[in-house]
C-alpha cells in the first residue's frame, strides 16, 4: 500500500534520528568535545554576544557604583578645603594655608542604601539599611555628592534613621561662601529652604553658595547645602528674608554617604568643631 | 517555509533560555511540543533532535542526553498525538512526561542539578504549557486550522 510505505519511511528516519542521539550519548567525552567544538562556535555566538553584554552591564554597575562613592569622599574632601576663609588683600585674593598643621583626616564614608522613606511627603525621614554595627551613631552627617542630607536622628543594630533637611525641627548653622556671613538655615516651602538670623546690611546675592558653619558641633564646615535663590528687599524688617535653592534632590536618591568619625577627640583639623564641648558660652 | 520559521523559533528560544532565563520555565520544550502536535513525525523529530543539540552544546559533558530526550519528545508526541483527539491538556501530559524523561536522564548521568531548581522549572513550564499551545498557533497556524485536518497530515 503507498500510503503504509510513506508512513513505514518516516518512521526510518525518525528512528534513525533517534539511534544517532543514543549513539552520541555514549561516546568518550573528549570526543565528542572534539566534534562539537566547530559547531559550538557558530551556533552559540549569539550566546557568547548576549554573556558578554551581560558582563559589561555588571561592569558598568560596579564602577557607577564605585565612581558616586569617590565623587561623596571628594565632596567631602573639597569642603575641606573651602573651609579656609578667603581674604581680600588690595584687590588680590590670598588664600592662608594653615601653617605647620597637616590637617587630621579621621573620617569614613560609609554607603547606606535607603529602604524606606516616610508616607507624608517622601523626603523629610528617611530609612538606611546601616546601623550601629557598620559605626553610625546619633548624631552622624549623612551626605551625597551633591551636598548635605540631614543626620541621623534614630539608629539600631542593622537601621538608622535620618532627620533630612526637610524635616520641620531641622536647623543647620550656615555662611555664604562668598561673603562669610552667617545665618540659620532651616525647611521653607515644599522644596526651597530659608535663612534665619540674616541681618539687614548682610551681601546676599542669588546665586551664591550657602555651605555649613561648623558651629553647632553636627555639621563639619564647609559643607555644601544650596544657592541663594532669592533675597527679599524689606527695607524696615529686622532680618532679610533668604530662600535657598538644596543641591541635593532628595526625592530621587537611593542611597547617601555616612560621615562616621571617631568618638574620642581628635587633634586639630578640619573636623576639630565636632570635638565635644569642653567650655560653654555664658548665657 | 512555515518550518524554517519554526527551526528560527527553537533557536531563538534556545538562546533567550540559556543566556537570560537558564533556571526558568523551559521554553524550547513547550514549543517543540506544540510543533509536534502539528507538524509530520519527520519534522517533529527533526526539531526535536535540533533543539536537544543546542541545549547540548552549553554542557558538552553531558553532550546527548537532552538531544535524546527532546528527540524522543519529538517523535513520540507526533506518534501518540492521534490517541487523543480534541483534548486541551495534550501539551500539559507530553510537557510533563518530557521533563520527567529528561531531569531522569540528567540524574542518570550525573549532572548534579539540584533538586529545588528542577522542581522550579517543571511547575513553571507547567503552568507555561496550557498557553503555549494558543500562542503558537495563533502565530504559526491559521485560525480555522483543527485538529481533524492535523490527523490527515501523519
Amino acid at each position: 500500500m503507498p500510503g503504509k510505505r510513506i508512513t513505514s519511511t518516516q518512521d526510518r528516519i525518525c528512528w534513525l534520528l533517534i539511534l544517532l542521539s543514543f549513539i552520541i550519548l555514549f561516546l568518550p567525552i573528549d570526543f565528542k568535545q572534539k566534534i562539537t567544538l566547530p559547531i559550538a562556535t557558530e551556533l552559540l555566538l549569539p550566546l557568547h554576544a548576549l554573556n558578554s553584554l551581560k558582563r559589561t552591564i555588571a561592569t558598568l554597575g560596579a564602577e557607577n557604583r564605585q565612581l558616586v562613592q569617590l565623587a561623596a569622599e571628594l565632596e567631602l574632601e573639597n569642603a575641606r578645603l573651602k573651609s579656609q576663609p578667603v581674604f581680600q588683600n588690595l584687590g588680590t585674593k590670598v588664600y592662608p594655608i594653615l601653617k605647620g598643621v597637616e590637617p587630621a583626616v579621621h573620617y569614613r564614608l560609609i554607603p547606606a542604601p535607603i529602604i524606606a522613606r516616610d508616607l507624608t511627603s517622601l523626603k523629610r525621614f528617611l530609612t538606611v539599611s546601616r546601623g550601629v554595627t557598620d559605626s553610625i551613631r546619633i548624631g552622624s552627617v549623612a551626605l551625597a555628592p551633591q551636598g548635605i542630607v540631614g543626620k541621623v536622628g534614630a539608629v539600631s543594630s542593622h537601621q538608622a534613621l535620618i532627620q533630612t533637611i526637610f524635616e520641620p525641627d531641622f536647623r543647620v548653622a550656615v555662611l555664604n561662601h562668598r561673603t562669610r556671613e552667617l545665618a540659620m538655615a532651616r525647611p521653607g516651602s515644599h522644596t526651597l529652604l530659608a535663612l534665619d538670623y540674616v541681618s539687614p546690611d548682610a551681601d546676599f546675592q542669588t546665586g551664591d553658595t550657602i555651605i555649613t558653619s561648623g558651629l553647632g558641633g553636627i555639621f563639619p564646615k564647609g559643607l555644601r547645602l544650596g544657592t541663594v535663590k532669592a533675597v527679599s528687599d524689606k527695607p524696615f524688617a529686622l532680618f532679610q528674608s533668604v530662600t535657598v535653592q538644596p543641591f541635593v534632590n532628595i526625592t530621587r536618591l537611593e542611597q547617601v554617604f555616612i560621615l562616621s568619625i571617631p568618638a574620642e577627640p581628635m587633634p586639630e583639623g578640619w573636623l576639630d568643631n565636632l570635638n565635644p564641648e569642653e567650655i560653654k558660652i555664658p548665657e | 517555509m512555515r518550518q524554517f520559521f519554526a527551526f528560527l523559533l527553537i533557536y531563538l528560544l534556545f538562546i533567550i533560555q540559556a543566556g537570560i532565563l537558564p533556571k526558568g520555565p523551559d521554553f524550547v520544550l513547550l514549543a517543540l511540543v506544540v510543533f509536534a502536535l502539528h507538524e509530520t513525525k519527520v519534522i517533529a523529530t527533526f526539531l526535536g533532535f535540533f533543539s536537544g543539540l543546542c541545549l547540548d552544546l552549553t554542557a558538552p559533558n553531558t553532550l546527548g542526553i537532552q538531544m535524546l530526550s527532546f528527540t524522543i519528545t519529538g517523535y513520540g508526541v507526533a506518534t501518540l498525538r492521534k490517541l487523543f483527539y480534541r483534548s486541551h491538556w495534550q501539551p500539559v501530559l507530553f510537557t510533563f512526561i518530557t521533563l520527567i524523561l529528561k531531569m531522569t536522564l540528567l540524574n542518570l548521568a550525573g549532572s548534579g542539578f539540584q533538586p529545588l531548581t528542577a522542581s522550579l522549572v517543571i511547575g513553571l513550564t507547567l503552568i507555561l504549557s496550557p498557553f503555549a499551545e494558543p500562542a503558537l498557533i495563533r502565530l504559526f497556524y491559521r485560525k480555522d486550522f483543527t485538529r481533524a485536518n492535523r490527523s490527515a497530515i501523519s
